[in-house]
C-alpha cells in the first residue's frame, strides 16, 4: 500500500494532492502545518550551513515518516535546491527509516516527463494520457489559486469583516481540488472571483504599496518567513509579491529576455536561480511607483546574495527605500517585526515628505 | 597608441586558469599584471563591496579586483556558468561579471565560458580576442599554443602527485576547490602543521580529468562540476591515504551538502574544515592536530 507525502509549500499542498491522488492508487499524507517542531527536528539532522529550506522539508518528511508514509516526493531545481534530494534521502535513511525516496528533478531541472516517469513506477495502469489530462488541471488550477493569492495580497489589509479573505479561500481551495474537469474548475474559480470582489473592503486613498521579492521557498511557505505577508496587512498596505508556483513553473521562461532586455542597464547575463528576475522586478516596482521593496531570502542563499549588491545599486540610484531580510532557524520573530515596524514608518515618513 | 595592460585577478578559478589566461595573452604580445597573494588587507577590501553572508573565496576575489584597479586598464574576469555538458557551477559564477561590472563600472572584461549555452574555453577565449582586437587567426594559434601548455602542466602537477603516493610516509588527501587549496592565505597553516608533523599532503585539484562515473558511488544526483572534480580525485585517492581533511569557505552553497555526503560514504577518517573570515588560526591548528593524533593512534590500535 503505497502512502505518499511530500514537503509543505505554502497552500499548493492542495494541487500536489490533487494529481497524486489522480495518478496513484494510494494514500495521501498532506504534510503536518510547519511548527517549531518541525523546524527543530529539521535543524536536528540537517549539515550545518545549509539554507533553511532544506531544514524544513527534512523536518517535514520526518514528521510525515513518523505518520506511517512510506514514499516520499521531492522536487527541486535552480541552486543547490536542485540537489536536496539526494542528501535528504540518505540523512533519513541512516536514520533507519524505511521508505522509497522519489525525486523527480534531474539535472537540477524539473521536467514534465521525469514526474511521468516516477508516477508510472508507483501505477503501472497510469497511461499519458490521463498524465497530461491531470497536470494540465492541476496547472490551471496553480494558476488560478495565484490570481486569487494576487487579489488577497493587495485587498486583505483592508477586511472589513476579520478573516473574511482567508476562510473563503480556505473554502475555495476545497472546492478546486472536487473539481470535476476544466469546465467545472473556471466555473467554481468565476464564482469565487466574485465572491471574492463582493467582499466588502475600506481601501483608503493613501494606502502604501510594498512589494516582496526574494527567494522562492520564503516567499511561498509564509511560515518560513514569520507571516510576513499577515504582518504588512495589519498595517494596512497593499503587498504584491511576484514569486509564485505558476510564475517558476512555466511564466519564468517566458518572461526571460524581456527580464533581460529591462534590466539592461545594471545586467548582461543570467545571474543565476532568481537573481536576474529580483532586479528585474526591483526596476519594476521603482517604475510603477511603489513605497517600498522588501527583500527575504534564507540564511546563505547564494543566487540571492550575489543579486543584492545589484539591487541595491538599483535602489541607491533611484533613492527608493529597500529592506533585506534573512531568516535563519535563530532568527527571533520579535526582531523581524520591529525591522518591519521601522521600514513601515520610514516608507510612510517618505511618502508625506514628497 | 598606448599598449593596453589587462588585470589578472589571483582568485576562485582563476587558480586553474591563470597559467593558460597568462600564456595566452603572452603569446598574443599583450601586457598583463597579475594581484599579489592574498592576504589579511584583501579580505577587508573584498567585504567592503559585498554583502556580510557572501562566501569568504568571493569576498577575497573581488578583494584582487580591487587591488588592480589603479594598476591597469582592463581587469578580467571569468563568467563560467557551465564547464562541461549537461553540469553547471555554483551560482556565485554566474554572477560574477555583472557584480564586478555593477561595483568597479567600466574597467571590467569578461571571459565568459557557458557550454550549455555552446560557449566552450576555445570560443570563450576567440570572442576575448575579438574584444582585445586581434584577428581570428592569431587568436587561434595563441590559444591552442596556451591551451597545450595548459594541459602539459596539469599532467606535470598530476605525475609530481603519483611520485608522492610511492613514499613511504603517511599521507593526507586535502579535498576542496582550488580557490582553497593552492591560496596560501587559507592552507597554508595546515599544510604548515602536516608537514612538521611528518605527513605526505596530496591535493584533491591533481587528478587525471576522465569521462568516469566513479564519482556515481558517493553521489549520483550531483551537478556541479567542480564538485563532480572533487568526487572522483576522492575515488582516485581514497584508497591510498590515512585521512581525509575537507576544506570549505564559509558559506559556501555545493559544499555543505557534498561534504555531508562523503562523510556519509567514504570510510576513512574526515575531518571537516569550514574556513570562515575570522580565520581564527588557533581553532584550524588545534583541530588539524588532534585529527592528526587520531589518525596516528588508529594505527597503534591496528598494529
Amino acid at each position: 500500500m503505497i502512502k505518499i507525502s511530500f514537503p509543505q509549500l505554502g497552500d499548493y499542498e492542495v494541487p500536489i494532492s490533487y494529481i497524486l491522488s489522480k495518478c496513484i492508487n494510494g494514500e495521501i499524507i498532506r504534510p503536518l502545518p510547519i511548527t517549531k517542531r518541525t523546524i527543530e527536528l529539521g535543524s536536528k539532522y540537517a549539515p550545518d550551513s545549509v539554507c533553511i529550506p532544506f531544514k524544513y522539508n527534512l523536518g517535514n518528511f520526518i514528521e510525515s515518516l513518523n505518520n506511517g508514509c512510506n514514499y516520499i516526493i521531492q522536487a527541486g531545481g535552480g541552486c543547490r535546491y536542485g540537489y536536496y534530494g539526494e542528501v535528504q534521502e540518505q540523512i533519513l535513511k541512516d536514520l533507519g527509516y524505511e521508505f522509497k525516496f522519489i525525486n523527480i528533478s534531474k539535472n537540477n531541472k524539473i521536467t514534465p516527463s521525469s514526474l511521468y516517469r516516477n508516477l508510472k513506477e508507483l501505477n503501472h495502469k497510469l497511461n499519458f494520457l490521463k498524465f497530461t489530462y491531470h497536470g494540465l488541471l492541476t496547472l490551471l488550477m496553480i494558476e488560478y489559486m495565484d490570481n486569487i493569492d494576487n487579489y488577497i495580497r493587495l485587498n486583505v489589509g483592508f477586511e472589513k469583516e476579520k478573516n473574511s479573505f482567508y476562510e473563503l479561500k480556505k473554502e475555495m481551495l476545497d472546492d478546486f481540488f472536487n473539481n470535476k474537469g476544466f469546465i467545472s474548475l473556471t466555473k467554481s474559480f468565476m464564482r469565487y472571483k466574485k465572491r471574492f470582489k463582493k467582499l466588502e473592503i475600506d481601501v483608503p486613498n493613501d494606502c502604501l504599496k510594498i512589494g516582496i521579492i526574494g527567494e522562492l521557498y520564503t516567499s511561498m511557505e509564509e511560515y518560513s518567513n514569520y507571516f510576513i505577508e499577515k504582518e504588512l496587512a495589519k498595517m494596512n498596505v497593499r503587498v504584491k509579491r511576484f514569486t509564485n508556483a505558476s510564475y517558476l513553473l512555466y511564466k519564468k521562461k517566458l518572461h526571460f529576455k524581456k527580464m533581460l532586455r529591462r534590466s539592461k542597464k545594471y545586467v548582461k547575463y543570467n545571474l543565476g536561480a532568481d537573481g536576474l528576475d529580483n532586479v528585474y522586478r526591483t526596476i519594476k516596482l521603482i517604475d510603477e511607483k511603489y513605497d517600498g521593496i522588501i527583500h527575504i531570502k534564507p540564511f546563505g542563499c547564494t543566487p540571492e546574495i550575489s543579486a543584492i549588491p545589484i539591487i541595491q545599486k538599483v535602489c541607491r540610484d533611484n533613492n527608493f527605500p529597500i529592506m533585506f531580510l534573512s531568516f535563519d532557524y535563530q532568527t527571533s520573530e520579535e526582531g523581524i517585526k520591529t525591522r518591519l515596524e521601522a521600514f513601515y514608518e520610514m516608507v510612510k515618513e517618505k511618502r508625506n515628505n514628497t | 597608441m598606448r599598449k593596453i595592460k589587462i588585470g589578472i585577478v589571483n582568485g576562485l578559478l582563476n587558480y586553474e586558469y591563470n597559467y593558460l589566461i597568462e600564456r595566452f595573452l603572452e603569446e598574443l604580445n599583450v601586457s598583463y599584471t597579475c594581484s599579489s597573494k592574498t592576504n589579511k588587507k584583501t579580505l577587508e577590501d573584498g567585504k567592503k563591496f559585498l554583502v556580510d553572508e557572501s562566501c569568504l573565496s568571493m569576498k577575497i576575489y573581488f578583494g584582487h579586483i580591487y587591488e588592480l584597479l589603479d594598476k591597469c586598464d582592463y581587469i578580467l574576469v571569468m563568467r563560467c556558468p557551465s564547464m562541461r555538458k549537461k553540469e553547471m557551477m555554483c551560482t556565485n559564477f554566474y554572477a560574477s561579471f555583472d557584480l564586478a561590472n555593477n561595483i568597479f563600472s567600466n574597467k571590467i572584461i569578461e571571459l565568459n565560458i557557458d557550454i550549455n549555452n555552446h560557449i566552450s574555453l576555445k570560443k570563450a577565449f576567440l570572442n576575448l580576442g575579438k574584444r582585445l582586437c586581434f584577428s581570428k587567426h592569431d587568436t587561434k594559434r595563441a590559444f591552442e599554443i596556451a591551451y597545450h601548455d595548459h594541459l602539459k602542466r596539469k599532467e606535470k602537477l598530476y605525475d609530481e602527485q603519483q611520485l608522492l603516493l610511492k613514499s613511504d610516509k603517511k599521507k593526507i588527501l586535502l579535498v576542496g576547490h582550488s580557490y582553497n587549496l593552492l591560496d596560501d592565505y587559507i592552507i597554508k597553516d595546515i599544510k604548515d602543521i602536516l608537514h612538521e608533523n611528518n605527513f605526505e599532503i596530496l591535493l584533491s585539484t591533481n587528478f587525471k580529468e576522465d569521462n568516469s562515473k566513479k564519482y556515481r558511488y558517493i553521489s549520483n544526483d550531483v551537478y556541479w562540476s567542480s564538485s563532480i572534480d572533487i568526487l572522483n580525485a576522492i575515488m582516485e585517492y581514497s584508497k591510498d591515504v590515512d585521512g581525509i581533511i575537507l576544506v570549505s569557505s564559509f558559506p559556501c552553497g555545493p559544499d555543505s551538502l557534498v561534504n555531508e555526503m562523503i562523510m556519509r560514504k567514504i570510510d576513512k577518517p574526515i575531518l571537516n574544515l569550514v574556513i570562515d573570515e575570522a580565520n581564527d588560526n588557533g581553532g584550524v591548528v588545534t583541530r588539524v592536530e588532534s585529527f592528526i593524533d587520531i589518525i596516528n593512534m588508529k594505527e597503534e590500535f591496528c598494529d
